[in-house]
């Protein structure tokens, strides 16, 4: 009885592993992000961390922003200030979804939304790593 | 083990993040505020009035930021 118990548990996990993996093909999702989502949460503190590390971040981003307008940096971070600035504009609408989803505890949508406000970031990063803005990672 | 080397590192890069603003004389304490709470607050412990006020200096930051640059070539 228990090892027909644990044959069917395990027959079960197997079908509903390959039911969420036909389902993310089937929504054009990433790969593992239905199961990723009930794993790996995307919580309030996941949010609350997030955004101030993303304050962290963002003053420093000001900050190189007045040094350049006050001319006390070359003209080239007149374009590096662009560049930056087109990422958070790409950002905030996800942001403001990511807020909406964690909210409704909407695993799979807030999930799908933090990876893509994740890429961003790692983008932004580069680039603000590269004029010498140091922007610490969320934990 | 791997967690408690990212936060060291998230950690690392903050305060020097920190120390820059500092010694170029700007306010910090909006800055170190958000790196103590990055920190100091367990899972349980944010509220939703916690979550509302950071959301809206996130906000006024990136506001701050979107401004079209007062300098040009």
């Amino acid at each position: 009885m228990k090892k027909f118990l644990i044959a069917l548990v395990l027959g079960a996990g197997i079908t509903l592993g390959g039911c969420a993996g036909m389902a993310e093909q089937a929504l054009n999702l990433p790969s593992g992000i239905l199961t990723q989502s009930v794993q790996n949460p995307v919580t309030r503190d996941h949010l609350y961390r997030l955004e101030n590390g993303l304050i962290v971040g963002v003053t420093a981003l000001n900050s190189y922003k007045k040094l350049c307008e006050s001319g006390q940096l070359a003209a080239n971070c007149i374009a590096t200030v662009a560049t930056l600035q087109a990422y958070v504009r790409r950002g905030r609408p996800l942001l403001r979804q990511l807020r909406i989803f964690v909210r409704k505890n909407d695993q799979v949508n807030a999930r799908v939304v933090f990876d893509q406000v994740q890429m961003i970031l790692v983008e932004l990063r580069g680039t603000a790593a590269a004029a010498g803005i140091p922007i610490p990672q969320t934990p | 083990m791997a967690d408690v080397g990212r936060i060291f590192e998230v950690a690392m890069t903050g305060l020097n993040l920190v120390t820059s603003l500092a010694q170029q004389g700007k306010d910090i304490s909006t800055a170190v505020g958000a790196l103590t709470k990055v920190f100091s607050k367990r899972p349980q412990d944010v509220t939703e009035e916690e979550l509302d006020e950071t959301e809206r200096q996130l906000d006024e930051l990136l506001d701050e930021f979107e401004k079209p640059l007062g300098r040009k070539e």
